[in-house]
């Protein structure tokens, strides 16, 4: 099959692989070009006998488990749970994105809004949690996503309850209700000043108020920054002021199955995705990162290639190219790699 | 002062003490200890015993638990205790609290800027009603007042009483016997049996228990010679109230003590101990080369019997 060729060549060059923490007590699982994990439970030594593994069978898929295990190879029982890294998922899919084109689809917008939405949670897991950027692993999923990754020892035992709480704290859940409430008559909620969840509504709340074009916009922002909900204009009661604050976009929209599972299997790193033919590259600068120009590895060489369906123009590594309608045609064998992944096309050989 | 037994360096102590389990189990010495023990995991009411005593029975309860091996019983008794703590807890200062959650749990808490915690921390021990998401969380630490702490310390020390009930096979036999009898106290109507004896024949006490009401008469009878004799007489199946007549004889008698300790040993079917334990308390100084101070009585009663015959 010709992806798997390019797979195995691809693989053939690669020189190391970067690790997991403790990569003698991850599991291992690995995915075809058509199940995305068909062998599970295998267990590496080194990343030495890892890339050995990987050279020699160029997996479509590498999957590893985020959690450490005492006995990794062993079935679910044995295997002796020893923590779990903290990782996050942030997918396209979860960003309610409403602009239009198929589900299946990325443009540049979808791109930005995925880098717009992990670098917040970024800012999260630095400012409120703590954790210097150094701490924080983040890669590109090889599709429609950003994982960012934890190994430090102190979330490690943290159980499925505590991770969930996480979740709900990224999510902004259930707490507009306890943040803005109403005694006497008088509306009292978070003021600016605050840490955590509260401090941020509040500003964004003020932010957005400064924006708009409500009447007295300046002394209800005073009032809300001293906690005096009550401000807004006639016609906002609690129920109402509560929905402003609830959006805010103050929630990040984590896939929470991925972080609460402390038994997931998570792509490695650094490998190459199945379904699209990219890499999975680590992220050092989010800023500056672009997927579409950094993680195709395959060259130009001109492909044939018949189209199975109508494609929009893409930019990839730089250039536009399509739209394409379905039909045979030529482009750089890179492209060609990211269609046929998608199944978007055949290649004629 | 309320008392932690739970404490590292209260349970070194009992390693300081050097109490043999075997001994601590079969020896009548200690059977304040595991009488207490066994009130505590039913949840009755139980005396106050001094430090040394109290941390003795953290240790019989653990092991009586690891023995029950009953997940309810387990869990309702640490439920219980933690609760109890957390509310002498709350009387400690601030200080204390936090010197216990970092030294004896390991957490990470601040106190520039206020008191806070760090949130793995917080994940770890928190109560169900607090939410991350309705806390003030900065760079990884939650800010709690005094109280949230006391909570959150009351979770760590439920968890750390259940990781010291020992899961192991092998336990003081004295122990198992009495855990046993926990488990068959719980839910069952017992059927009581019918006494032997209607009316004590004094003639046909053995030396030693005789002796030791002599004893109890002139006021100067010891714990464990007490014990022995409410056993002997349990044994030989006296009610409660042949039995405690008995005590009553002696000048420092205390009804209430008295009766509510025959009812404890009946009970918990407390045997009377063989000839050789009795020996080792010292309460024996006769030669009848007979095993058990009950059959002994019994064998008094037949020989007697003969004689009139
Ligand atoms: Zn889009």
């Amino acid at each position: 099959m010709w992806l798997k060729k390019l797979f195995e060549g691809y693989y053939r060059g690669v020189r190391e692989i970067p690790e997991p923490e403790a990569i003698h007590q991850r599991e291992f699982g690995f995915g075809s070009f058509s199940k995305k994990i068909n062998i599970r439970h295998r267990a590496f030594k080194s990343s030495r006998e890892l890339l050995d593994y990987i050279k020699e069978e160029a997996p479509a898929h590498i999957n590893y488990s985020t959690a450490r295990y005492e006995f990794p190879a062993g079935s679910m029982e044995e295997k002796g749970w020893l923590g779990t890294d903290l990782v996050f998922d942030i997918d396209v899919g979860d960003l309610h994105l409403n602009h239009k084109h198929s589900e299946d689809w990325l443009c540049e917008i979808c791109f930005e809004e995925l880098k717009k939405e992990t670098q917040k949670l970024l800012d999260f897991l630095m400012n409120d949690f703590g954790f210097s950027r150094k701490e924080l692993l983040v890669n590109f999923s090889g599709s429609r996503g950003y994982h960012v990754r934890i190994e430090d020892k102190r979330v490690l035992e943290l159980d499925e309850r505590a991770r969930r709480e996480i979740c709900s704290y990224l999510g902004a859940e259930a707490s507009i209700k306890d943040m803005i409430t109403e005694r006497d008559g008088m509306i009292f909620g978070p003021k600016p000043s605050q840490g955590g969840l509260k401090g941020r509504i509040a500003r964004k709340v003020i932010e957005e108020i400064r924006k708009s074009k409500i009447e007295d916009r300046e002394r209800i922002a005073m009032e809300i920054e001293k906690g005096n909900w009550g401000a807004f204009p006639r016609g906002y009661g609690i129920g109402r002021i509560r929905e402003v604050a609830e959006n805010t976009g103050v929630r990040i929209p984590v896939d929470s199955k991925v972080t609460t599972d402390t038994t997931h299997m998570i792509r490695l790193p650094e490998t190459l995705h199945g379904g699209s033919s990219l890499l999975a590259r680590v992220v050092g600068n989010l800023d500056q990162f672009d997927p579409m120009r950094e993680c195709f590895v395959f060259d130009g060489e001109e492909t044939s290639v018949r189209f199975l369906r109508e494609i929009p123009n893409i930019v990839a590594m730089g250039e536009e190219f399509g739209p394409f309608t379905a039909d045979k045609t030529e482009i750089p064998r890179f492209l060609a790699a990211y269609m046929a992944a998608h199944g978007w096309c055949v290649v004629e050989e | 002062m309320a008392y932690y037994p739970f404490l590292s360096n209260e349970r070194s102590r009992v390693k300081a003490l050097d109490v043999d389990l075997e001994e601590l189990s079969t020896n009548p010495m200690y059977a304040e200890i595991i009488e207490n023990a066994v009130r505590d995991i039913e949840g009755r009411e139980h005396k106050t015993l001094d430090r040394d005593l109290a941390v003795m029975e953290f240790v019989v309860v653990r092991i009586l638990l690891g023995i029950i091996n009953d997940p309810p019983i387990e869990k309702a008794y640490i439920k219980r205790k933690s609760e109890e703590y957390r509310r002498s807890l709350e009387r400690e200062d601030l200080s204390y609290l936090i010197k216990m959650a970092r030294e004896e749990f390991g957490m990470d808490i601040r106190t520039e800027g206020g008191l806070r915690i760090h949130f793995t921390d917080f994940l770890k021990h928190k109560p169900e009603f607090l939410n991350l998401a309705q806390m003030e969380l900065e760079g990884g630490y939650v800010s709690i007042t005094k109280e949230q702490l006391v909570w959150i310390l009351k979770d760590a020390i439920a968890k750390l009483i259940e990781s010291l009930i020992p899961r192991e096979r092998r336990f003081p036999s004295g122990l198992v016997a009495v855990a046993r009898r926990i488990r068959l106290m719980k839910g069952r109507e017992r059927a009581r049996e019918a006494p032997r004896v209607k009316r004590l024949k004094e003639e046909a006490l053995p030396p030693c228990i005789r002796s030791i009401i002599e004893e109890v008469e002139a006021g100067k009878s010891s714990h464990s010679a007490n014990f022995v004799l409410a056993t002997f007489l349990l044994g030989l199946g006296l009610k409660d109230d042949d039995v405690i007549n008995i005590f009553k004889r002696s000048p420092k008698y205390k009804e209430k003590t008295t009766v509510y300790q025959i009812r404890f040993m009946r009970e918990r079917g407390y045997t009377c101990p063989g000839c050789e334990s009795i020996r080792s308390y010292g309460l024996c100084k006769w030669e009848c080369k007979r095993k058990h101070p009950v059959s002994n009585y019994f064998l008094n009663l037949r020989s007697s019997k003969n004689e009139r015959e």
